[in-house]
């Protein structure tokens, strides 16, 4: 035997537990934590959507009724049309812009790595509340630094009511959006870029390939698997969007959905639902209806992305 | 010493027992000494009032009261949980706005008392200016008292309007004199009114001069009544038409630098207003005067409202009677001589305090004129605002109808605007109906 090896782990003298109600005992905290908070819940709220509620105590029977006004409402089309927007702005504009932030701070000197890593990931920190608050002030028409900084750069913009204005208030929210999550995504995408295998990009370099044709034949399929990660993650939270615009919009006359209904979303819809007409009921069933949206999104992005079915590794 | 899961668990777990201990112990310490009554409010600076005022209302009935002070929307949301979950509730809660959302359901589930046989036996509705009862209502069951009645009149540069450019406002009696002495006098950095560009609370406020509330008594909407074209059509003549008088400043502070720069004349001043140009453009004083609201046809109403606060009593609270005597002395009795309602400048809803003669002082930032006098003057005039619970969701539609009118009207000026006023208010009201419609437990 090793002397320099641990002694192996003897049982502690003392009462066994052999009882056939041990594993069930171990099992409760779990089972009693999970059915409190997540399977009571869960059929709870699907029993809901089926209901109308008013006020503290007050329910009704209205079957399938909260789906069939939700399909037939205006403002939840327009809430879904936003909220469809900024997942699409999401895709386009933040989870590109967060990889050539990841391709720029992957290529270059370590000692600077860290400290742009901080600068970007920090918007993050401080939450959505928060941010939707600064941008409101951001934000402001004449002496807002987002005009102020228009007017310098370009001679136009001094005035620009962005959160007054319905067709600025989806920019607005997204700009707010990609100063908060570029930093996040980066990371991701950093270190899936840290796990390339340097000799594949060296070979692809000694075969005559150029930085583009590197990044597309052997960067992006070695770090597929996180980009599939990072776009579903992303877009799914993106339909979860609530907190920035309620924190950006709140102080524009204490109307978090914008004027027009521009900066209404799915969440702020079901919220409304639930605490401004104070019907549970039909906030469950926006919450159902979301859930099966997302579900089907999220399917449709992996299955485009041929990653469905797959175990998730590299496929170099 | 050995840590098995690692020290993070072990510190967070010790922030855990640290934390719980000290709010079981806290709460338990609160509730040995509860006071006799809890009141809630979103106004720090009513807050600060009532508690110079309530060592009396102690003494009188040898109890004590905890005003706690909490954010709007802390406050609202808070107490709507609450009334779900039957959890714990002050006794009286100042409310800020309408009290909509909590007048939702059948009435028996309401969380706040009813106090309409105790509003009819204190004759309060005639004590108080008994228009200003159609916010805390519902279908005639009285759920709060008000505290204000926040008429409106117009607020204006007396120094450039009087002084500089010789205008007479006496001679002003209706909006079109308004129309007709403004337009000589706009130029492309001045302008006579302020109006938003997105409707809000300024055209909210000028449909209810021509007596178009978002509801009526009976809590149907009434938003798309045949007056509406004249108002909106009129409101976008004067913001965006090629004669435009009005331009949009905002609120707060970008509107009291522009009243400063002279950028607009006159801006809509409920009484809460006077005291914030006066906190905020301190500069202006005595060069400011009030004016009577132009009505839209000769002899029409000359004021209208903006805002409003009041205070209920909850069905849980332990001592309901005496919620009922706290929001008396609070809101009726009159016992600092009208001193409290003359630094919010406020005027309170209570016809006798009228009387006092703090109400007649004269205010030096206003060229001397008795301000208060003035609104009190007005206060009688002051149109219904009725309260329902879809009056959030009407707000909103309201608002999309107008800037749906904008739209049109910036793409087609007025050729067929008034059918399209029509149609779009119409539309969006009968969204709004719908919605009421539908909800089945309303009825009950």
């Amino acid at each position: 035997m090793n002397p320099a090896a641990p002694a192996p782990l003897r049982p502690r003298p003392g009462r066994r537990l052999t009882s056939p109600w041990t594993p069930w005992l171990l099992l409760a905290p779990y089972v009693l934590l999970s059915g409190v908070f997540f399977v009571y819940p869960f059929f709870s709220a699907m029993r809901l959507a089926f209901y109308q509620t008013a006020g503290p105590h007050a329910r009704a029977w209205v079957g399938l009724d909260n789906f069939r006004f939700i399909l037939g409402d205006r403002d939840f089309r327009t809430a879904l049309v936003n909220t469809v927007t900024f997942a699409l702005a999401n895709a386009l504009i933040l989870l590109p812009l967060s990889l050539g932030l990841a391709l720029l701070l992957n290529s270059g000197r370590d000692r600077l790595k860290g400290f742009f890593r901080l600068v970007f990931f920090s918007p993050n920190v401080v939450g959505q509340v928060f941010v939707g608050i600064i941008f409101s002030v951001i934000f402001v028409p004449r002496y807002g630094l987002m005009n102020r900084f228009l007017q310098d750069l370009v001679g136009w913009g001094l005035e620009t009511k962005w959160l007054q204005t319905p067709a600025m208030v989806m920019p607005a929210i997204i700009i707010a959006n990609l100063w908060l999550y570029a930093g996040f995504n980066m990371v991701y995408f950093l270190a899936a870029l840290q796990s390339v295998d340097e000799s594949q990009v060296e070979a692809a370099r000694i075969d005559g390939a150029g930085p583009l044709q590197v990044f597309w034949h052997v960067t992006l399929p070695a770090i597929k698997p996180v980009a599939v990660f990072v776009f579903v993650v992303s877009t799914i939270s993106s339909f979860q969007l609530f907190e920035l615009p309620f924190g950006l919009l709140q102080g524009n006359n204490g109307n978090f959905k914008g004027p027009a209904n521009s900066g209404y979303t799915i969440v702020g819809y079901l919220y409304d639902a639930a605490y401004g007409l104070g019907d549970l009921g039909l906030a469950a069933a926006v919450g159902w209806t979301l859930a099966f949206v997302m579900l089907t999104v999220s399917v449709a992005q992996l299955k485009l992305s041929g990653t469905l079915g797959d175990d998730g590794g590299s496929s170099t | 010493m050995n840590f098995p899961f690692g020290k993070a668990p072990f510190f967070i777990l010790l922030v855990a027992l640290a934390s719980g201990l000290g709010v079981f112990f806290t709460h338990r310490n609160y509730g040995q000494n509860r006071p006799t009554l809890v009141m809630l409010t979103a106004a720090r600076l009513h807050a600060d009032i009532y508690l110079r005022k309530l060592p009396e209302f102690e003494r009188r009935h040898n109890v004590t009261v905890d005003v706690q002070v909490m954010d709007q929307f802390a406050l609202r949301t808070r107490l709507q949980a609450a009334f779900a979950t039957g959890g714990e509730v002050p006794d009286v809660v100042e409310m800020p706005q309408y009290a909509s959302y909590f007048l939702r359901g059948p009435t028996k589930d309401v969380g706040l008392l009813d106090l309409t046989d105790w509003v009819k036996d204190n004759k309060l509705q005639e004590r108080m200016v008994a228009s200003r009862f159609s916010m805390w209502q519902r279908r005639g069951v009285v759920f709060g008292l008000p505290h204000d009645v926040h008429p409106v009149m117009l607020a204006y540069r007396a120094d450039i309007v009087e002084d500089e450019l010789k205008i007479d406002v006496s001679k002003i009696k209706t909006w079109d004199d308004f129309v007709a002495l403004a337009r000589p006098i706009v130029t492309t950095n001045r302008f006579a009114l302020e109006l938003s560009n997105v409707g809000s609370y300024w055209l909210s406020m000028l449909m209810l001069q021509r007596g178009i509330g978002l509801f009526n008594a009976q809590g149907e909407v009434t938003f798309d009544q045949p007056e509406i074209v004249d108002v909106v059509v009129w409101y976008l003549q004067q913001l965006l038409g090629p004669q435009r008088i009005a331009y949009d400043l905002g609120t707060n502070q970008p509107l009291w630098r522009g009243m400063r720069d002279g950028v607009v004349l006159f801006f809509f001043a409920p009484d809460w207003r006077t005291r914030s140009i006066e906190q905020y453009a301190p500069d202006l004083q005595g060069k400011m005067k009030l004016m009577p609201l132009p009505a839209w046809t000769p002899g029409g109403r000359r004021t209208s409202t903006w805002g409003a606060t009041g205070i209920g009593a909850t069905k849980g609270s332990r001592h309901p009677d005496l919620a009922k005597k706290l929001m008396e002395f609070l809101y009726v009795e009159q016992t600092d001589q009208g001193k409290s309602w003359m630094e919010l400048h406020i005027l309170p809803p209570v016809h006798d305090a009228w009387k006092l003669p703090a109400f007649d002082t004269p205010f030096p930032y206003f060229r001397n004129q008795p301000i208060m006098r003035m609104y009190a003057n007005l206060a009688d005039d002051v149109p219904p605002a009725y309260a329902s619970p879809y009056t959030p969701k009407a707000e909103d539609k309201l608002n999309e109808a107008f800037l749906n009118c904008a739209a049109y009207f910036k793409a087609h000026g007025e050729d067929g605007l008034r059918e399209f006023v029509r149609a779009e208010f119409k539309r969006q009201a009968n969204d709004v109906r719908a919605a009421i419609a539908r909800n089945v437990l309303m009825q009950q």
